[in-house]
């Protein structure tokens, strides 16, 4: 797990794997966080930027994937604050996806072995859209970037059981929503 | 039935395509939002200036000369009274002699505010007179003297050398009220008087 001030510094060579390896996976958390490719574009952009200008600073215990990953998750850690920053009292504001993230899903959806039908996935990623700045982050980080309980709160620098809670809660409305919307054999 | 956390990451799972790298343009937006440096919040600006104005007005409180109340208390902290700090600038002193008495004459300057409006008597209680010829000091003792409004005359038996010059240093007077304590008001006076033979000696 990342954590400041141990492990090795993180150097150039391993800063450019990690993009390689992770840059898809950045952006699309910051095409969820945002709802739109061009401000997806300009955050991703700026969170790796901050990060590069922080790379004496962070440091991982090893080379490995999971340092990897948790130095993604760090940045992605930078892109929720920046956003925050950035938007501040629209925070809250409905998120609307660009037709060019949707088309983005559909084209992936398309792809996937299509167990849960794309209407209900539609309104699931709608009723997320609609939750609250920060319970919509939490699932983001948590469902969309895959980190842990620990690792949402190490990088939103929440208590571990405010994450959890959240996380609850936001089941809890999506579960909600969606039987109401008809889909209740979930 | 499928499991709502897998509905929830089937629905939001999707990739998209980006530059890996960093583009030119950012790099340079990025350095300039950075030379400019943070500006202060609004919230900091609200709440660091009067604080930092609270905290120059009170290393200054003794500076301006403006007297205070502090609480007196036992080695344990447990609070057994107060004392009334810094009133130097708040009463002026004027003495003179004649035929063996001593007299002063309190000035109190702030006479409509605490503690000086609620008292009754008062009296140099920390005092000594220096004979300024030849350094020796003694202390003495005054009696309580009746507020008259805004000044009291306070007379003590004193034994001073002829045309000898005196200096009377007081560092605390002592302020009484009917079924109060009595309270102890600090500062620091000087007052210099002369022991000239009266005409009648003469």
């Amino acid at each position: 797990m990342y954590i400041e001030g141990q492990g090795k510094v993180v150097t150039v060579k391993q800063f450019e794997i990690l993009l390689e390896k992770y840059s898809d996976s950045i952006f699309g958390f910051c095409c969820h966080l945002t709802g739109s490719i061009d401000s997806a574009e300009d955050l991703y952009q700026y969170a790796i930027l901050k990060a590069f200008s922080m790379i004496q600073k962070i440091n991982c215990e090893d080379t490995d994937e999971n340092s990897y990953k948790s130095v993604r998750n760090y940045i992605i850690g930078i892109a929720v604050r920046l956003y925050k920053n950035e938007t501040k009292k629209k925070i809250n504001n409905i998120l609307v996806y660009d037709k060019e993230i949707i088309d983005s899903i559909k084209s992936e959806q398309d792809i996937e072995s299509d167990f849960i039908g794309n209407d209900i996935k539609s309104a699931v990623r709608q009723i997320v859209a609609n939750l609250s700045y920060k319970f919509r982050s939490v699932v983001y980080m948590f469902y969309f970037a895959d980190m842990s309980i620990d690792e949402i709160s190490c990088n939103l620098k929440i208590p571990k059981g405010t994450v959890k809670s959240r996380l609850n809660r936001a089941r809890a409305i999506i579960k909600k929503e969606m039987e109401e919307k008809g889909y209740d054999r979930y | 039935m499928i499991d709502i956390d897998e509905i929830i990451k089937e629905s939001l799972k999707f990739s998209s395509k980006t530059n890996k790298g960093l583009n030119d343009k950012m790099i340079s937006k990025y350095s300039e939002s950075t030379k400019k440096g943070k500006k202060i919040p609004k919230w900091a600006v609200v709440v660091i200036i009067p604080a930092v104005v609270a905290c120059i007005s009170a290393g200054t409180y003794i500076a301006v000369g403006k007297g205070f109340f502090r609480d007196k208390s036992t080695i344990t902290g447990t609070v057994i009274g107060q004392t009334y700090e810094n009133a130097t600038d708040e009463i002026e002193v004027a003495s003179n002699y004649s035929d063996g008495i001593l007299h002063i004459t309190l000035n109190l300057l702030k006479s409509n505010n605490v503690p000086y409006s609620a008292l009754d008597e008062i009296k140099p209680y920390d005092c000594k007179i220096t004979n300024l010829s030849d350094g020796t000091t003694e202390d003495i003792q005054f009696d309580y003297a009746a507020v008259n409004k805004n000044s009291v005359d306070i007379s003590v038996n004193f034994d001073a050398t002829e045309d000898t010059e005196y200096k009377l240093e007081i560092r605390s007077f002592l302020g009484s009220k009917k079924a109060e304590q009595p309270l102890e008001i600090n500062g620091k006076w000087e007052t210099v008087f002369k022991a000239e033979t009266s005409e009648f000696a003469k």
